[in-house]
């Protein structure tokens, strides 16, 4: 198939296809396209959704036709990305990893076939990328992780996984910004708020940035202002 | 003093405006009133904006006492609507005073019911909006659905002329609906079996039907397992999960997610189902996109320009 591709998605929306697979260089061309839409689109953008592979574009069609709309995004993509300053930030986030309140840390271990204490470093050794925005507001996807890291999703999902969760589910990690069902299996948790509704934006994520977990001890963490939450067990 | 003070919450009533926008890529739905029609006649039958927030009233039940003077209207499905304990007309305003009690029944038909107040309830917004979306507790009044004792705010009336709005622009309820379909996303996916047992089929609304979305039972269309990748999401768009039964996504859906789609119900339609309850039959019709821009724009055309009757008043 030809890419990148614009499809209809909806009556008032289109989609960008970009690729067949995501990769960190797709997520900052899609950031890019992001940034131009943004711009020359103006008050006409009703909203946009970048993701691994695609960029979605909902369009005030009462300020821009839909060919117009058509046209202008195909410009937006052909624009060259070095005409496009991108900027990518590292967010560090400190993690209490703890079997005491994280019950899955141990079994993850377990069933990854290593020790806690290797578990934590393979998943504190490398900056993960934002592939994706979603699931819950302020949700971020990142990605990849070692292949020793590599566990199916749980099978049935917790109906409460507490805010500041740091969890690991395929090759994907990421942090619960609040209170939410979920699936993933939880290895620790981070002491920082990562959603407030009356920040601009509600989260310090932003696709194609990157996040860089870092070990910290129960003191440290109850320090930076963390509570301890004690996740319930779903081993059935 | 609020002029709004909230006696029974019913069901699930919550504040709704027109949705937040621009913030989907942070992850945030738009949420915003499900029916939009109605709840843009209540505005109107109130002289306010289409902007103003209104409350959404899930099923009904609602019981209010108000505390100052102030002008409403009750729009939506078809329930009865009580003042003082005496019946009172939907689809018109009526202006209330200090100690008069508000009851909306149940909907014998349709699912949402729309109280405006002169001046839409005055909360400060959260991205640039009034809606509340209780499932992640943004908007609205501290993220909640409306709770016995909560005290709103709004403004005394702009006048006390009647308006009213016609029975033929109202929505019409039926136990069968027919909602058009812009066929796209994976669409192309689907065999030409499948795209015609999608568009035969008498589907019937599941239990599971609320803000985030409605499941709809009945032949079951399994899309190709496509090993898609999570994508931007659209209000209206007809995912199909792997048991191959429709869901539609509604005002409160996810920003993004990685089921097939194989099209998207039109604004109207979106309306319309959101006032069918369980058991409703639904089928689809498609529409080319040159229609669907048609039936969309002629829509929104007519919503807002919406025939105001007004019976002048001493």
């Amino acid at each position: 198939m030809k890419y990148p591709r614009i499809e209809i998605a909806g009556v008032n929306a289109m989609m960008v296809y970009f690729a067949d697979h995501p990769s960190e260089a797709l997520t900052q061309r899609i950031m890019a396209v992001a940034q131009l839409v943004q711009l020359q689109f103006s008050d006409a953008l009703i909203n946009f959704a970048p993701s691994y592979v695609t960029l979605l574009v909902i369009v005030d069609h009462e300020k821009l036709s839909p060919h117009d709309a058509k046209k202008l995004l195909a410009q937006c993509i052909d624009t060259s990305i070095e005409e496009v300053q991108i900027q990518s930030k590292t967010h560090t986030l400190p993690v209490l990893y703890t079997k005491d309140y994280c019950p899955d840390l141990s079994r993850a271990a377990q069933q990854c076939g290593i020790s806690i204490e290797t578990l934590i470093q393979q998943h504190t050794s490398r900056a993960y990328h934002v592939y994706a925005l979603g699931f819950a507001p302020g949700f971020a996807y990142l990605g990849e992780l070692d292949e020793c890291l590599r566990l199916p999703r749980l099978e049935t999902p917790r109906k409460k996984v507490p805010a500041g969760a740091v969890a690991i589910a395929e090759s994907q990690t990421a942090v619960y910004p609040m209170d939410s069902p979920g699936g993933w299996h939880i290895l620790g948790l981070c002491p920082l708020p990562l959603f407030n509704l009356n920040s601009t934006p509600s989260t310090p994520f932003s696709v194609g940035d990157y996040v860089q977990f870092e070990a910290v001890s129960e003191a440290q963490f109850l320090q930076l202002g963390g509570e301890l939450t004690l996740v319930e067990d779903c081993s059935s | 003093m609020s002029p709004i003070t909230i006696l029974k919450p019913g069901v699930l009533s919550t504040i709704q405006d027109e949705g937040r926008l621009g913030v989907l890529h942070e992850g945030i739905t738009e949420s915003g009133s499900m029916d939009r029609w109605s709840a843009r006649c209540a505005n109107e039958l109130c002289l306010n904006s289409h902007l103003d927030a209104v409350i959404e009233v899930t099923l009904g039940g609602l019981e209010c006492r108000v505390e100052s003077s102030i002008a409403i209207a009750v729009t939506g499905g078809f329930a009865t609507l009580q003042i003082n304990g005496e019946f009172a007309e939907m689809w018109r305003s009526h202006v209330l005073h200090e100690g008069d009690i508000i009851q909306l029944g149940f909907c014998q038909h349709g699912a949402r019911l729309y109280l405006a107040v002169s001046g839409g309830i005055q909360i400060s917004p959260i991205l640039n909006s009034r809606s509340t979306t209780p499932n992640w507790g943004i908007g609205g009044l501290s993220g909640r659905a409306l709770a016995i004792g909560d005290t709103l705010a709004c403004s005394p009336p702009h006048d006390y002329n009647v308006r009213r709005i016609s029975v033929r622009h109202r929505p019409g309820f039926s136990n069968e609906v027919n909602l058009p379909v812009l066929p796209c996303s994976q669409y192309d996916y689907l065999t030409e079996e499948q795209r015609s047992t999608f568009f035969t089929t008498l589907y019937k609304v599941d239990e599971r039907c609320d803000r985030m979305g409605y499941r709809l039972i009945g032949e079951s269309v399994q899309p190709p397992s496509a090993n898609l990748y999570s994508e931007g999401l659209v209000c209206g768009a007809i995912q199909l999960p792997p048991d191959g039964q429709p869901f539609i996504l509604m005002r409160d859906h996810q920003s993004i997610g990685g089921y097939p789609k194989m099209g998207s119900v039109l604004e109207s339609g979106i309306d319309q189902l959101s006032q069918c309850v369980t058991g409703t039959r639904i089928q689809f019709s498609p529409q080319t996109h040159s229609q669907a821009l048609q039936i969309n724009n002629d829509y929104l055309h007519r919503l807002e320009n919406i025939p105001i009757l007004i019976d002048a008043q001493n």
